[in-house]
């Protein structure tokens, strides 16, 4: 079974639907975007998987058992969107509470422990409470917290909210490193070029429902836009262009031009032979925020 | 959960609350020790003046010292209790609001089991708050003046019991209102359980039904002001309370020993909250 599945999950506050009907699952060594406009359903439809939330209808399962099983989050990894922890705690001592109540003790407890401050880069700073700590560095204890002792599914509500351009960086490694022990990882996020570089899959709700799961790493559509440059144009550029896709725009040197995405290696030697020179060659895939742009149009 | 457990202390000690409360405490007890020792003196100058060889033995003084003892016990009591329902009065509710109890309920462990090492680490701390009250009075009284009441650990055994019994309120407020709301509600609830007993007292003296009836009720619901009254019975010398009985009760202090069945349901009644506190909490949406 998938590490995280929701099926058909249904979330009803005081008779207004927040979530309706969810169906979801994520991979082993898959990292997995939620992405959605403020008030999607997101945080709820995370809640019900980590069994903090009751679906009104609907199942969940983690790591193949269900979220009210204490024994589904022996490996899970979590951080809130509103991180806010035993402040009085030094970053040092919170990592390690958290570490016990996940089972780990002794030798390996302090092992994890300074593995996490290290990859979240507060090695230093762990004997300061972290009532201390800046916004940003609360945040990176709390994803020390989420990835303690190499969880199997990692929950990440917005891990970058507060975060630095560098700790933006350090927590797409931190993501990539997860992936590489094989974890799978569920990341919600409004700052889609991040999500576009870590995510292999994405999934977007709105108004509590699944619009579309889009893989990221599938091969390009089949229909794709490219952009040319080229210098010395004869009128046989044109009609070579035309046989391969349609021209969709001219600006000087530049020609944008649909097509198959398979035909896209004849393009340079179509070009050269009209005798032109071809100065830049650039396929121009629609960004996610594009996309994202797009769903939400047309979804009214 | 020993982690959870020991997080309540490391808490009430990082907070401050144990240097707060204790030094406090320290403050009362040597007030409440001072005027024991003043009363002692003043006894024994009494009796120098009138010529009677060594400290004044039997009745009167020992009287004084008892109703001495009890008064300042009351005061501990009632202490303790504040110190149990407002050092417990957020354990819940204040980390749900600010958001800290979503990591801890998503390690693998059971929310009741959660509950229940709060519980233990507040009523561990509480009790002990208590316990520390009780020996410093009582001990510094039987130092002081050589009074020691008869049944001292039968009477500390049901003021815990009444401690534990508003930890365990205040935690099942702590599952569903909020910490003020909560404190709030409590403190008027321990109030009640108070003007109950006050007024259990008045009707037996005025023979009105109803109020015994209603006073009835209240003991069965808020337990904690008869648990005193059977603590202050067994802390009491017979002839207090002789005096007392003579006197048709006396509406802050017990007369008479608790019944079993009382107590037996105050035990109960306890572990049925302390149970619900575990069901709201699984329940809760957060
Ligand atoms: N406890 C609650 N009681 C009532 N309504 C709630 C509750 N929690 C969430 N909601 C509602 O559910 C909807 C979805 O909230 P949710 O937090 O899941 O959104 P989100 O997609 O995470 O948004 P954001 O991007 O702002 O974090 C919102 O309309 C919110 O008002
Ligand atoms: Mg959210």
């Amino acid at each position: 079974m998938e590490p995280v599945v929701a099926a058909d999950l249904h979330k009803r506050y005081g008779g207004r639907s927040v979530v309706c009907g969810v169906n979801l699952q994520v991979r082993e060594q898959e990292v997995f975007g939620l992405l959605g406009p403020n008030g999607a359903g997101k945080t709820t439809t995370l809640k019900m998987l980590l069994g903090l939330t009751r679906p009104s209808s609907g199942k969940a399962w983690l790591l193949g058992r269900r979220p009210t099983d204490p024994a589904s989050r022996r490996e899970l990894g979590y951080l809130p969107e509103l991180f806010r922890f035993h402040d009085w705690l030094t970053g040092q001592e919170l990592l390690e509470l958290h570490g016990t109540l996940r089972g780990l003790k002794g030798a390996a407890l302090h092992r994890e422990v300074g593995a996490a401050l290290e990859q979240v880069g507060l090695l230093g700073r762990e004997r300061e409470a972290v009532r201390r700590y800046s916004k940003g560095m609360q945040q990176r204890v709390g994803l020390a917290q989420a990835i303690l002792g190499n969880p199997k599914v990692v929950f990440l509500d917005e891990p970058t909210s507060a975060l630095d351009p560098l700790g933006r960086v350090r927590v797409r490694e931190v993501i990539g490193w997860l992936k590489s022990r094989g974890a799978a990882v569920l990341l919600n996020s409004h700052l889609l070029s991040e999500v576009e570089v870590v995510c292999d899959r994405v999934a977007i709700l709105k108004g509590g429902r699944l619009l579309e799961c889009i893989d990221l790493r599938a091969p390009e559509a089949e229909i794709t836009t490219v952009r040319l440059e080229v210098a010395g144009e004869s009128p046989e550029l044109a009609a070579a262009l035309e046989g391969l896709g349609r021209i969709t725009r001219r600006e000087g040197k530049a020609w944008w031009l649909t097509l198959p995405a398979a035909r896209i290696g004849e393009l340079a030697p179509a070009v050269l032979r009209s005798g032109a020179a071809l100065l830049a060659l650039v396929p121009e895939r629609a960004t996610l925020e594009e996309r994202f742009v797009q769903l939400m149009a047309a979804s009214g | 959960m020993t982690a959870v457990f020991r997080l309540t202390f490391r808490e009430a000690i990082r907070k401050r609350f144990v240097l707060a409360v204790g030094s406090l405490s320290v403050l009362f007890a040597a007030l409440f020790l001072y005027g024991v020792h003043l009363q002692q003196q003043t006894l024994a100058q009494r009796s120098a003046a009138i010529h009677l060889r060594g400290p004044v033995q039997g009745g009167g003084p020992q009287l004084v010292y008892g109703f001495l003892l009890v008064m300042g016990l009351y005061m501990a009591t009632f202490l303790a209790s504040l110190v149990a329902i407002l050092g417990s009065v957020g354990t819940l509710s204040g980390e749900l609001e600010s958001g800290t109890l979503l990591t801890i309920l998503t390690k693998p462990l059971h929310r009741r089991s959660i509950l229940l090492a709060k519980w233990g680490g507040h009523l561990a701390m509480s009790a002990l708050f208590m316990a520390l009250l009780d020996i410093v009075l009582i001990g510094g009284t039987r130092l002081l003046t050589g009074f020691l009441p008869p049944h001292p650990w039968l009477g500390g055994l049901l003021q815990e019991l009444d401690i534990a019994f508003l930890v365990t309120l205040t935690l099942l407020g702590s599952t569903s209102l909020s910490t003020v709301a909560n404190g709030v509600v409590v403190v008027l609830l321990y109030g009640l359980a108070w003007v109950g007993g006050v007024l259990a007292t008045v009707g037996q003296l005025t023979r009105t039904e109803l109020l015994v009836h209603l006073a009835t009720i209240t003991k069965f619901l808020l337990p904690s002001d008869a648990l005193w009254r059977g603590t202050s019975y067994f802390l009491q010398s017979a002839a207090t309370l002789k005096l007392s009985r003579g006197l048709g009760g006396n509406p802050l202090v017990g007369t008479h020993a608790p019944a079993q069945g009382f107590l037996i349901w105050a035990g109960c009644y306890l572990l049925l909250l302390l149970a619900l506190a575990a069901w709201r909490l699984e329940r809760r949406d957060l």
